[in-house]
């Protein structure tokens, strides 16, 4: 690039060219309609984004969410919100239960703010088998509470939602694993991951909020010296565990999306819980009666392939086995100190 | 994407106009101008009440014009031809000299008003003193005036060895008001390209810097940020939030700028680019080898420690904000780095065994510029303002219609009939090249010297180039003496991409790249070589250069020594993009008898042949245990249409071999730093860590892809007990009012140390 000579055209002027140009090339019958409308394009500049992401980008299509109703997708969904947007199926048997799981989770942190200035939505890329009932019964696996709408409607207009949004898949396991974060007022679009940190997705999710951006909230003082010799590695199978299995199983708390695994190595035997840990998909299939009984008692969402290895499904059962008796010492204190 | 011109002019006013009719019928509807009737009658409503999505209401419904639903129409040139604008030089920036102070800090001239640059971040006095107003952010008033987290783990490694000898200081901002691609082209709105100037809180400026480093005379970078502070001002695409990568320095993870260490407008990270020569802890320890030095100032040499097999020069940095490299590195946020050595001097008249006087010029002891020639290859968009732009929905890869060497339009260079070296940076986000110099009809040869930045044991003459993928490098020699004065001469890219921007879909001839750059215009001839009789010098301002004074420049037969491949330590495996070959349920739903392998994590890792997957993100992925011990790495690539330049952090490989699949000579053995996969195509290498440690990363450089989560993080320990590095580094998490950390998680398949663990744990638990 090199600097420019001083004179040149205004750029009003060729603002207004283009505009009238726009105006010339429409087709026939839109061309009738948009001569009695006032042209969009002056406003293109206005904020900081240059226009470009808001309305008119995304399509106002209809769009059904998990409880029948009809909403239109720019209007309903996106318009002037903060929306946390992510892709499923709820016949995934991979890594999208996880990112709802994980969503689940992050749900929990934002319960202030969900559904008030926060709103999240799942998006089927796979509308003609998901129905809102089967959506509905998915959702129901992994949150009631409020302020998370999971959308399907017809295959056309779900398509071109999911474009504008960049989930161009074009099979269903390639569909986007990551999260869209959005604050549709400013224009302000981002990309994100459920599999960092939860915390830190978080605060990413509530800095969508421009409000919430300019408050100051230093961080702990202490931190940068505690971190000064290393952070302590934690125990290999709680790692896992907290990454892939916490979303959906809890110790003594009873079920969430699936089983509550408290003492689950008593219940079954060892192999089978490291084979289903590491392909249950192959497991149903094979109609073995455990996982088969498993399928029926939590139909909304299965437990997904993670794709494990032995080694990481024996961190896990260690994992359990310890957890459990963690659990156990500190159910019988509790009742130690109630019978005192 | 863009829709290209052949393919369909009206498909291209329906993508424009689509998104401006759907939004004015909404609004007639809603405020009730016309009725739905209405809409029915003219067949743009369906039953269900919908809008139809066809021609001219959605830029992304499929017409008969257009098989892929992309959705950009094509960039206005108002008028611009190829070849109407000289191409702009690099400006090589001056370099500030330090002092030490007394307390061991680097100190600017006084005259500059500069803080000194220290070991530890300002940020560390800003954590134990936050009320002190000279520690804040200055623009904010919130937070700490560095970005660099504090602490020792963020410290400078290596502070008083490598003691920053010169500074550099940058401002990353809205670009000047007169910036554009070629004159007749509309100046950019100032949100529209962010890129570095030269000072602190200044504009950007294109086209991006230069710096000439040189071995032993380490720099501190000193970055500020003076972009918007309101985040959403940012012309549609691009964050305010900086992390500068030194891509392949060897340098400390605090100064590599990919450790999820982005700071804010207002603030400055000072990077310690140390240039370190690697193995410099294992090879040459006392700096004998005179192959292993640099250029005094004086024609003179200083030996330097390390391995002079391991030396670099044609690198580059750019940011690096996880979740938006793509966008901040198409909109300007790059600059070009030179690194000098004895051999690779950048004098070609000095004779004293050492100097391997490739074609640069004479007039300077080292760095002359006149007859090397950076070249920053580039693909653009422009809406229909004219305005640079980018889809921050595109998730395959980002493919531009208006070819950019040096930020300006397919431009024209003058050159005299002599020897030129041309550095040739892909710093495009997702398209590959393949580049060709012709005359006429006849491709010139090319000798190329290094790949990546490092040179090549013996050039290789070709008359095409192998495929560069994103971030790859070339330094090419090209030799004009037999042109005459008058001619011109074309560099042209023969490379098709995919349509989806997924990867390469075919090499073409000159002539079929001709024709096809109707249709896509980064095809076909991209720059024009104007031979001349007289060019002034960049180097010595005032002096001519004049065609028949003698060129001294050589292309010696031996520009180095190989590095051996030897038995590895460890081996491991990445395979990136793993995915099934269709949905893995059948017609039932189920999966019968068994479940097709239908993964879609981005990427899996495989230790000494043990299976095992990753899941994603901010984990470490890869444990480097301890500094010295060679491994073979090989990297998958799992297909399905993709292809992927992986770019490995902080070390170089010694490419092996691509499992039996042809490789080019300019690849084979050499040395290099991104490594373009294939589609379903592999490769592996040799490499070793060394001299510095902390987190790195390990990514695809298809920009797109890598914020796309195809990112894995890396630790390399340092085995030195008590210090930070001995151990995991915690993940520093930085916010407006500073950085917190947060514990990393491990993943066992990725630590060798974990595996030996497991491998010997009994089974445990009752069956």
């Amino acid at each position: 690039m090199r600097p420019r000579a001083a004179s040149r055209r205004s750029r009003k002027h060729f603002l207004a060219v283009i505009a009238g140009g726009a105006r010339l090339c429409l087709l026939l019958a839109v061309s009738l309609l948009a001569a009695a409308l006032v042209s969009q394009n002056v406003k293109a500049q206005k904020d900081g984004s240059g226009g470009r992401w808001g309305e008119g980008y995304f399509p106002n299509l209809a769009v059904v969410n998990q409880h029948g109703k009809t909403l239109r997708f720019y209007d309903d969904v996106i318009k002037n919100k903060i929306v946390v947007v992510s892709f499923i199926y709820t016949g995934c048997t991979q890594i999208c239960p996880l990112t709802t799981a994980r969503m689940a989770q992050i749900a929990d942190r934002l319960e202030d703010v969900l559904g008030t200035k926060i709103h999240f939505v799942s998006i089927s890329v796979d509308p003609e088998n998901d129905s809102p009932e089967k959506l509905a019964a998915y959702a129901s696996a992994f949150y009631s509470g409020k302020g998370w709408q999971f959308l399907t409607g017809t295959l056309e207009n779900i398509r071109a939602v999911n474009a504008t949004l960049g989930e161009r898949m074009r099979r269903l396991e390639d569909h986007r694993n990551e999260v869209v974060l959005g604050n549709d007022a400013i224009r302000e679009w981002a990309r994100n991951s459920v599999f960092g940190d939860l915390d830190r997705l978080a605060y990413d999710i509530r800095s969508m909020d421009p409000e919430w951006r300019a408050q100051v909230r230093p961080p702990l003082a202490t931190s940068a010296e505690a971190m000064d010799q290393g952070a302590a590695p934690l125990v290999t199978g709680q790692n896992l565990f907290i990454k892939l299995c916490a979303g959906c199983h809890a110790f003594g708390a009873g079920d969430r999306v699936g089983p509550d695994l408290f003492d689950v190595h008593k219940r079954r035997p060892h192999e089978w819980l490291q084979r289903f840990i590491m392909s249950p998909e192959r497991m149903r299939a094979r109609k073995d009666p455990i996982a088969t009984t498993l399928s029926q008692r939590y139909q909304a969402v299965r437990m997904p392939d993670l794709g494990l290895s032995a080694n990481d499904a024996e961190d896990l059962i260690a994992f359990i086995e310890s957890r459990s008796l963690t659990v156990e010492r500190h159910t019988r204190h509790q009742q130690q100190l109630i019978g005192r | 994407m863009y829709l290209s011109n052949r393919v369909s002019r009206v498909r291209q006013k329906e993508a424009q106009q689509a998104r401006n009719n759907r939004a004015e019928i909404v609004r007639a509807l809603s405020s009730g101008q016309i009725s739905r009737r209405d809409l029915y009658r003219w067949g743009i409503f369906t039953l269900a009440g919908t809008l139809a999505l066809k021609n001219g209401l959605s830029p992304f419904a499929r017409s008969a014009f257009a098989q892929v639903p992309t959705g950009t129409p094509r960039s206005p040139l108002y008028g611009a031809t190829k070849f109407s604008e000289p191409m702009s030089r690099l400006e090589a920036l001056d370099p500030i000299p330090l002092t030490r102070t007394a307390a061991g800090h680097a100190a600017f001239p006084a005259t500059m008003l500069e803080r000194n640059a220290k070991r530890l971040s300002w940020h560390t006095d800003f954590s134990a003193n936050p009320g002190n107003a000279n520690l804040r952010n200055p623009v904010t008033k919130r937070g700490p005036i560095e970005g660099r987290p504090p602490g020792e783990v963020f410290a400078h490694q290596r502070w008083d060895e490598y003691f920053p000898k010169v500074g550099y200081v940058l401002s990353m901002g809205q670009c000047e008001s007169d910036t554009y691609f070629n004159h007749k082209m509309p100046t950019q709105d100032s949100n529209r390209v962010w890129t570095f100037g030269s000072g602190r809180f200044v504009r950007g400026k294109l086209p991006p810097p230069l710096i000439k480093a040189r071995y032993g005379e380490p720099i501190l970078a000193r970055i500020y940020n003076n972009l918007p502070v309101e985040r959403a001002d940012n012309g549609g695409f691009g964050r305010n939030e900086l992390q500068t990568h030194f891509h392949n320095a060897h340098n400390g993870a605090e100064s590599d700028g990919a450790a999820n260490v982005h700071h804010f407008p207002g603030t400055f990270y000072d990077y310690r680019w140390s240039t370190a020569l690697a193995r410099r802890d294992k090879i040459n320890k006392q700096a004998t080898d005179k192959r292993a030095s640099a250029p005094n100032g004086s024609g003179g040499l200083v030996n330097v420690p390390g391995d002079f097999r391991e030396i670099q020069s044609s690198m580059w940095f750019h940011d690096h904000r996880f979740f938006f490299t793509a966008e901040n590195v198409y909109k300007g946020m790059l600059g070009v780095i030179n690194m000098y050595s004895g051999p690779d001097r950048g004098n070609d008249r000095i004779a004293d065994g050492v100097n391997l006087r490739l074609p640069s010029g004479n007039l300077l002891d080292w760095g002359n510029l006149d007859f090397d020639v950076n070249l920053v290859v580039s693909d653009a968009a422009c809406d229909q303002n004219g305005q640079y732009f980018f889809d921050i929905f595109n998730t395959d890869g980002f493919i531009g219609d208006i070819p950019l060497v040096n930020f300006t339009y397919a431009p024209f260079m003058e050159v005299l009939p002599r020897k030129y070296r041309f550095r040739i940076l892909n710093a495009c986000m997702s398209r590959f090249l393949k580049l060709a110099i012709y005359r006429g009809g006849t491709a010139m040869p090319l000798q190329v010297v290094a790949n990546d930045g490092n040179l090549l044991v013996n050039p290789v003459t070709m008359t095409e180039l192998d495929q560069q993928g994103t971030a790859e490098r070339f330094d090419i020699v090209v030799d004009f003496s037999r042109c005459t004065v008058g001619e011109r001469l074309y560099l042209t890219n023969l490379l098709r991409m995919r349509d989806d921007g997924r990867g390469p879909r075919e090499e073409l001839s000159r002539v079929d790249a001709l024709k096809r750059s109707a249709e896509d215009p980064v095809l076909g001839p991209i720059m024009e070589f104007r031979v001349v009789d007289s060019v002034a010098s960049v180097d010595v301002p005032g002096v001519t250069h004049r065609a028949g004074s003698l060129d001294r420049s050589i292309v010696p037969v031996s520009l180095t020594e190989q590095i051996p491949i030897v038995a590895p330590v460890r081996e491991r495996v990445v395979e990136f993009g793993r995915s099934g070959p269709g949905d893995s349920r059948g017609a039932n739903g189920q999966c019968v008898p068994d479940c097709a392998e239908t993964a879609t994590f981005p990427w899996t890792i495989k230790v000494n042949g043990q299976a095992a997957h990753s899941m994603n993100a901010n984990r470490i992925s890869l444990l480097i245990p301890k500094p010295g011990e060679i491994e073979h790495w090989t990297y998958v690539n799992a297909g399905g249409g993709w292809d992927h330049p992986i770019h490995l952090h902080f070390e170089e490989g010694v490419t092996i071999d691509r499992g039996g699949a042809a490789m080019a000579p300019t690849e084979r053995l050499a040395r290099k730093d991104v490594w373009r996969l294939r589609d379903a195509g592999k490769v592996k290498f040799q490499v070793q860590f060394g001299e510095f440690a902390g987190a790195y990363v390990n990514h695809c450089h298809n920009t797109v892809h890598e914020d796309f989560a195809m990112l894995l993080r890396m630790q390399i320990l340092n085995g030195i007990a008590g210090t930070p590095h001995a151990t995991v580094t915690p993940t520093p998490n930085p916010t407006p009012d500073g950085v917190f950390f947060t514990t990393p998680e491990i993943l066992p398949e990725g630590d060798p140390r974990q595996q030996q663990a497991a491998s010997v744990t009994p089974p445990s638990g009752t069956p």
